[in-house]
């Protein structure tokens, strides 16, 4: 698999992860999506920033100061409302192109 | 795009937010290989391995925050400033230069778009044409001559290739019986010059063909009512029925008209024909009007004349 990571679908997985762990700061989404993707997605710090950034132009998620676990000073992440909806759409549009393209490649392996 | 915008604002806060940041990821990622087992030296060479191309996340940050083009151009405007500050008088000199130029340019173009660019206000405009006339012998001295009454009538009869032609000739009107008497510059038009143009009076009637002949007055109340009309058309005021001094009216009656037929809002003040652009594309015409001028000369419908005009070329 490729390790260029479509933006919209990392937007999407930043997203959920931060919606089932909670707030989270930047190693800890990058850390979360390495071990949930088994070792295959290993975001480089250059595409997870800016990509944070960016969903918080958005208005998707907000951050905000706080201390970690080993008591230091990391910003964290949380979804807002408008994100939530988003992962909604998100999900179901998604889950619709995969269908789409399930059922374009299923046909051609059955061609095989 | 707002976001990015008032990231814009608050960009330097940004970059040092993202400095905090990596070095917090850095330092995770050191107690990570710690736990893993690995020397604390050799944690932090591995975790600085990982976090590799530090720039590169930071450029990649910038770009996200800002607005890339307007940040240039910001720069480039700073640039510009500070060495327009280091050499005044080379500053001096160019906006000296520029101002000018923007100047001269204004004023030209100011002159020339309303004389040769703007379209006439018509319906399908670049169909109009000005004609107008010349003799060879007196040519030098007068390019341009206006036509006479009758010789309109023969170049209107024997017309095969304009939709339509019209005459008018520059006049000057004193408007009395009115609060203050004025003096109209205007125009003497035959009956289908709106008709020809393509536009309606914003209020009254427009010539009727009867009133083209010379002395019949189709009201029968010997007001000359299609000036009178025309002035109604173009007067701001709110009276209704203007007088025109007859005397003056007669004057002018007694000649008879140039061709050209367009013009801008207000007839040429000279009689003569329109804008070069217009008699340019007349050009392509000329043959068929040095054919009206052969018939013109031929049957030479002004009679009693020894010397003949030569309409065209």
């Amino acid at each position: 698999m490729s390790k260029e990571v479509l933006q919209g679908t990392l937007d999407l997985m930043v997203l959920r992860t931060l919606e089932s762990m909670g707030p989270q700061h930047g190693f800890g989404l990058a850390k979360r999506i390495l071990q949930v993707s088994e070792g295959v997605l290993d975001l480089n710090q250059g595409t997870l920033y800016p990509a944070l950034l960016r969903l918080e132009q958005r208005r998707w998620i907000k951050s905000r100061w706080g201390v970690s676990d080993n008591n230091r000073k990391a910003k964290f992440y949380e979804l807002t409302a408008r994100g939530r909806r988003t992962i909604a759409e998100e999900t179901e549009s998604w889950e619709l192109t995969v269908s789409i393209m399930g059922k374009f490649l299923a046909r051609r392996t059955g061609e095989q | 795009m707002w976001g990015r915008l008032t990231d814009l604002v608050r960009r330097r806060r940004l970059d040092r937010d993202l400095e905090v940041e990596l070095a917090y990821h850095f330092e995770e990622l050191v107690s990570q290989y710690e736990s893993g087992g690995l020397a604390p030296g050799d944690a932090r060479r591995a975790a600085r391995r990982d976090m590799g191309g530090l720039t590169q996340a930071r450029e990649a940050y910038r770009d996200q925050h800002g607005v890339p083009a307007l940040e240039t151009l910001w720069q480039d405007v700073r640039y510009a400033l500070r060495a327009l500050r280091r050499s005044p008088a080379f500053a001096a000199v160019a906006i000296v230069t520029l101002a000018l130029g923007i100047g001269a340019n204004t004023a030209i173009f100011t002159v020339a778009y309303p004389l040769f660019l703007r379209p006439l206000p018509y319906h399908e405009a670049q169909e109009i044409v000005a004609l107008s006339t010349y003799m060879p012998q007196t040519r030098a001295r007068f390019p341009s001559l206006p036509v006479r009454a009758i010789d309109f009538d023969a170049f209107r009869r024997s017309n095969r290739v304009f939709a339509a032609m019209s005459a008018i000739t520059p006049a000057d009107f004193n408007l009395t019986g009115v609060s203050e008497p004025e003096r109209l510059y205007g125009a003497r038009v035959s009956a289908n010059l709106f008709t020809l143009l393509g536009v309606q009076p914003a209020e009254g009637r427009s010539f009727l063909a009867e009133e083209d002949v010379q002395g019949r007055d189709p009201r029968g109340d010997h007001q000359p009512r299609a000036v009178d009309e025309a002035i109604r058309l173009r007067s701001v005021r709110p009276e209704p029925p203007v007088v025109v001094e007859r005397a003056e009216l007669r004057r002018c009656g007694n000649h008879a008209s140039g061709i050209p037929l367009s013009n801008r809002h207000a007839a040429p003040r000279d009689g003569s024909a329109g804008p070069a652009r217009r008699r340019l594309e007349a050009d392509g015409l000329h043959a068929q009007r040095a054919d009206v001028g052969r018939q013109l000369e031929l049957g030479c419908p002004s009679t009693g004349r020894t010397r003949r005009r030569h309409p065209g070329r």
